[in-house]
């Protein structure tokens, strides 16, 4: 009796539940008509370009940063030095030399290899859709998406954010899904630098310009990449290594706490403070590298072990990651009474900032992350503007110390 | 046990049971001492190894402090483990909702935030307990199938947020204090070296102990988690025993999450990922039956320790984060066996 | 008559749920912009034909009475381990797929061994024997991703869709091949109708002479070989592999788990098919092609799952009322008690 009365109910779930998903299908079709509507419109206006312009400059002037910066200043650029050898002879050096980094470090790539990019239609970014993919949930993804939306808004360009969660084949999955939808630019936050060639090969040979931001993909892949945006990190953590050790006075020990390995800040946050303070302060040691991941009290207690493991001989600590490892980090050091330990970390968010204020935090780069995504609409609209664009642009860095910390305030994420 | 067995009357020699009735010593040592001994070579181990400073209080403190969070959690698992359901699958989200909850409601005070994160964990334990006391629904999948639903249902709530308790709080005086109230609770130390975690975990512990081996509810639970069938014919309301041993867990798991989102200053859906197991390792550590009925929290406390000091000690070898995996799965494996092993030579499984 | 009517209906959802499920969400396409291209479904089904190998895996052990959790990391580690040994050594694809199938078939051997011959419960054993996996993984790689480099010979071969009117890429059709294979295997042996026993009733199975540990333990080396194999060509297919695959989103173990069940096998085992599986897996791969937003899969598979358990559940406590009562004969006197009046 009641398998019956159970089999009616799962019937009747099912239905009111496709009736429901109908309706969502049909909101998610309306939208997109709206937004051929409203394209044909604006096309059909033969001013459609100037307008464009006239909407970019005025979203270049006008939008501010929660921390009261320009939020789509033109991105910088860096001459790539010459590498000293092919990239096998490189992997074979020490992970404390410079050279070692240089694949990591620029982007390399062979430019004759370039495949065939879709020509911009250079009438205009107003009414144009792009595709954002990102990498996964986290306080700045979802800072950074909120900034790309406004921008977008403001140049007029609607836009999709996918969310892939840090799966690799999810975001795969949400690639296809875009490519699918054929919108008029996608713009990828890669999960994966290796794999990052393989993606953009498929959107570019579907036709549709592809922009990557945000993390460094593989040299190589800029061969399917019309333009990357985002951050130096390695010019700025070599700053920041620079800056500690002046502030060591040129000795004493470093540990590092990476980000999660095998990513491009993974290199970048603890490659490239070790090999810049080996080449500039021979005499400071680094004692140890360990991964805990985010979680502080993982990282407090890698820190503690440490403190008690090394002792005196630990002077400073270079963290990925200025939230929750610079909690588990500083509570650390509170613990065993050890402040004089001097901590730097890759910025920057609010709990960093909290810290960098009351001091147990030294130093933190930083790194803008609304900027980051105002770059990444500035660039795409300049591209659907048909002007020329950098292929590789990079956002304003600074360092943050207990001085400056106020120019930086309210905290972005 | 050495009378002879003669079942038969009606035979002229009497027949001779031969059978091994003597308890392996070694079995018995390890299922009476258990954990303890354990605790005792790990604490000389790592004495050795950290060549004596091993004692020293930040040591001792990173300990007590890293523990703090599996003990708590664990203190709640026990009385699943105990009463025959293995384990929970869904302390994960337990603690995870426990959090944001929390967060969610620090603009009405702390204590009520506080109250309702730990409210909303007993509500967890109460759907688990109905469905699995009252249903008998199979315990892994339905708790684990609970799980994802509550991921799925705080993801699209909060949108896969991360929730943080002083951008929560209003910008009143009240509600910002509340937020560097909760803030502040992982970060209480009485006296020098010990944390108000700790504390806290070792009162949790105390008040488990007393339920567990104290209290009516203990001994019923005692029976349904060594038969069942047996429990409930000689008269216990099995229903209502494992809904309350679902919310003891369920409560204990929300605290832990209330905690961990002070200490992370951030409650977001991943919050509790890996608890599952680590709070079962403890727990199976300290000597209690995975098929339910035998166990002791004083064991369980062992077994939380054997844990943390495990993981100081792989960290004093210098193992990385991911040599530690290994390890941590090779004991795992070895504890359940000995655990498996030592019970079916004493006849109890 | 009317009331038969009803019963049969309820078995039918009982038995076909997969079915069902699957054509609910092909309805639901036809609502759904480009949902119905050649691009689409391709991609979908072939994203989502990792899922199915675990699947596989997880379903057979299933049916056995056992659950198997390394199956997650085990595609991985093949992943890695085929990759590795192509880009490291240079030995050629197939020699890597074989390796890596051999590692499956080793650990599944592990996990028959810990299950069988120490008593440990399947599901503490085969967690347990995850961390051992994931720990060796780091240990291998170093934590870092590995690629396919510049090798995209055979990974497009993997992508093509070779059958010209069919949406379904190569590596698609290969592992429903396999599926079928396997359901055969199940079916139609006696190896096959011994896992059905020993999952029904193990000490009857036992009692008929069947040598339950070594069925046990094939089922586990079937379960961790697929999971290798199919981890293999996924590594290949999508080009690349890290450690971390799947941690983050929903895990492919729950999507296994949930596919299991949506699918009908019991989860005490003795009951089950790997096709029911082998159909949710399709739905719940163009499933995700719908729901565009991680956060709305997760609600609605763990909705999907949590029914399936709850009406399973349900229906299992009704039956256990009726234990030791004779259901019929007290229907009968009823009637005749209707009629007498």
């Amino acid at each position: 009796m009641f398998k019956k009365y159970l089999a009616v109910m799962l019937a009747g779930t099912m239905l009111v539940s496709t009736l429901c998903l109908t309706g969502c299908g049909n909101s998610g079709s309306d939208s997109k008509d709206d937004k051929k509507a409203s394209s044909e419109d604006s096309s059909s206006g033969g001013d459609n370009l100037a307008e464009s312009k006239e909407l970019l400059q005025k979203a270049i002037d006008d939008i501010q940063t929660t921390d009261n910066h320009q939020m789509m200043a033109e991105g910088t650029t860096f001459d790539v030095p010459e590498a000293e050898g092919d990239a096998e002879a490189l992997e074979k050096l020490d992970d404390s030399d410079m050279n070692k980094w240089h694949y990591y470090e620029y982007l390399d790539w062979d430019s004759e290899a370039d495949s065939r990019f879709p020509e911009s239609p250079a009438d205009g970014q107003k009414g144009k859709h792009v595709i954002l993919i990102v990498h996964g949930a986290h306080a700045w993804t979802t800072c950074y998406q909120e900034a790309f939306e406004e921008a977008c808004e403001a140049v007029g360009m609607t836009c999709d954010v996918y969310d892939p969660n840090w799966d690799q084949s999810t975001q795969d999955g949400y690639i296809d899904q875009a490519i699918n939808e054929q919108p008029d630019a996608i713009v990828v936050i890669p999960v994966s630098a290796d794999h990052a060639g393989q993606q953009f090969k498929k959107i570019t040979k579907a036709g549709i310009p592809a922009f990557c931001s945000n993390t460094l993909p593989e040299a190589d892949a800029m061969n399917n990449i019309l333009a990357y945006t985002g951050p130096n990190d390695w010019y700025q953590m070599r700053n920041l290594a620079s800056k500690l050790g002046e502030e060591l006075g040129g000795k004493g020990g470093v540990a590092y706490i990476t980000h999660n390995v095998g990513t491009s800040p993974y290199y970048a946050r603890t490659f490239g403070p070790m090999s810049t303070l080996a080449e500039e302060y021979p005499d400071i040691k680094s004692l140890d590298v360990q991964s805990p991941g985010f979680e502080a009290s993982a990282v407090k207690q890698v820190v503690s072990d440490w403190i008690t493991k090394y002792g005196k001989d630990l002077n400073a600590i270079v963290l990925a990651d200025d939230s929750d490892q610079a909690i588990g980090a500083t509570e650390a050091c509170k613990a065993a009474g050890r402040e004089d330990i001097l901590i730097v970390a890759a910025g920057m968010s609010k709990q960093g900032a909290e810290l960098i204020q009351s001091g147990e935090l030294k130093y933190a780069s930083y790194q803008s992350c609304q900027a980051d995504a105002g770059l990444a609409v500035r660039t795409v609209s300049e591209y659907f503007n048909g002007e020329d664009i950098e292929r590789v642009s990079y956002i304003g860095t600074d360092i943050i110390g207990a001085d400056n910390v106020e120019e930086y305030l309210p905290c972005q994420w | 046990m050495s009378e002879q067995i003669n079942k038969n009357p009606n035979t002229n020699t009497p027949k001779v049971d031969t059978r091994k009735t003597e308890i392996n010593k070694f079995s018995l040592i390890f299922n009476k001492l258990g954990i303890y001994v354990v605790v005792v070579a790990l604490i000389i181990i790592g004495l050795i190894v950290s060549k004596g400073t091993f004692f020293a209080a930040s040591n001792i403190q990173s300990i007590l402090e890293a523990v703090a969070l599996i003990g708590m959690v664990s203190s709640g698992l026990i009385f699943i483990t105990y009463s025959g359901n293995m384990t929970d699958m869904s302390i994960p989200l337990t603690m995870a909702v426990g959090g944001m909850m929390a967060v969610q409601t620090i603009n009405f005070g702390f204590p009520v935030a506080i109250l309702i994160g730990i409210l909303s964990g007993a509500l967890i334990g109460l759907v688990n307990g109905f469905m699995i006391g009252k249903f008998r629904a199979n315990p892994i999948i339905w708790t684990w199938g609970f799980n994802l639903l509550l991921s799925g249902i705080v993801r699209v709530i909060w949108e896969g947020k991360q929730l943080y308790a002083d951008k929560v709080a209003k910008d009143t005086e009240f509600a910002q204090n509340a937020a560097n109230t909760f803030f502040s609770i992982a970060r209480t130390y009485i006296g020098k070296y010990i944390s108000l975690m700790a504390i806290v975990m070792i009162v949790m512990m105390v008040i488990a102990w007393f339920i567990h081996s104290k209290t009516k509810f203990g001994q019923k639970l005692k029976l349904i988690g060594t038969n069942y069938e047996v429990a409930k014919f000689s008269g216990i309301n099995c229903t209502k025993t494992l809904v309350t041993a679902y919310i003891i867990n369920g409560v204990c798991a929300s605290i832990g999450g209330i905690f961990f989102a002070a200490l992370r200053k951030t409650a977001s859906y991943e919050n509790g990922t890996g608890y599952d197991f680590s709070c079962l390792t403890a727990v199976l550590l300290g000597g209690c039956l995975l098929n339910g009925g035998k166990g002791s929290v004083v064991g369980t406390f062992g077994g939380v320790l054997a844990y943390g000091i495990l993981n100081n000690i792989l960290s004093w070898i210098g193992l990385g984060t991911y040599e530690k995996y290994l390890v941590q799965g090779l004991v795992f494996l070895f504890i359940v066996w000995l655990n498996t092993y030592s019970n079916r030579k004493l006849g109890r499984a | 008559m009317k009331n038969k009517k009803i019963k049969i209906s309820a078995n039918l959802i009982n038995e076909n749920r997969s079915y069902l499920f699957l054509a609910l969400i092909l309805i639901i396409g036809l609502f759904v912009d480009n949902f119905y291209t050649m691009y689409n479904i391709s991609a979908a089904t072939g994203n989502g034909s990792l899922v199915i190998w675990l699947g596989l895996g997880f379903t057979v052990c299933m049916i056995a009475g056992h659950m198997d959790l390394t199956i997650m990391y085990m595609s991985t580690f093949a992943a890695l381990l085929c990759l590795g040994l192509h880009g490291d050594q240079g030995l050629p694809w197939a020699v890597c797929i074989l390796i890596a199938t051999l590692a499956g078939v080793l650990v599944g051997c592990i996990n028959g061994f810990l299950v069988t011959k120490l008593k440990i419960h399947s599901f503490i054993a085969t967690l347990g024997m995850q961390f051992v996996l994931k720990g060796s993984m780091y240990i291998y790689t170093g934590g870092e991703e590995l690629s396919i480099g510049k090798d995209y010979a055979f990974s497009d071969v993997l992508n093509d869709t070779p059958v010209g009117f069919l949406p379904f890429s190569t590596y698609f059709l290969i592992t429903t091949l396999v599926v079928f294979i396997v359901m055969i295997v199940l079916r139609y042996t006696r190896f096959g109708r011994n896992v059905y026993m020993i999952g029904g009733n193990l000490e009857t199975a036992w009692l008929a002479g069947i040598k339950s540990d070594g069925v046990t333990t094939m089922a586990f080396v079937i379960s961790s070989a697929a999971c290798a194999l199919g981890g293999a060509l996924n590594g290949i297919y999508s080009g690349t592999a890290g450690i971390t695959m799947g941690e983050k989103g929903i895990s492919p173990l729950m999507i296994a788990l949930t596919a299991t069940i949506i699918g009908g096998t019991a989860i005490n085992g003795g009951k089950g098919s790997v096709i029911w599986t082998w159909v949710s897996l399709v739905a719940i791969a163009l499933l995700k092609a719908i729901f565009k937003k991680t956060e709305i899969q997760v609600l609605v598979i763990a909705a999907i799952l949590i029914g399936c358990i709850v009406y399973e559940t349900i229906a299992l406590y009704n039956r256990n009322k009726t234990v030791g009562t004779r259901p019929n004969l007290h229907k009968e006197a009823l009637k005749e008690l209707g009629k007498s009046h």
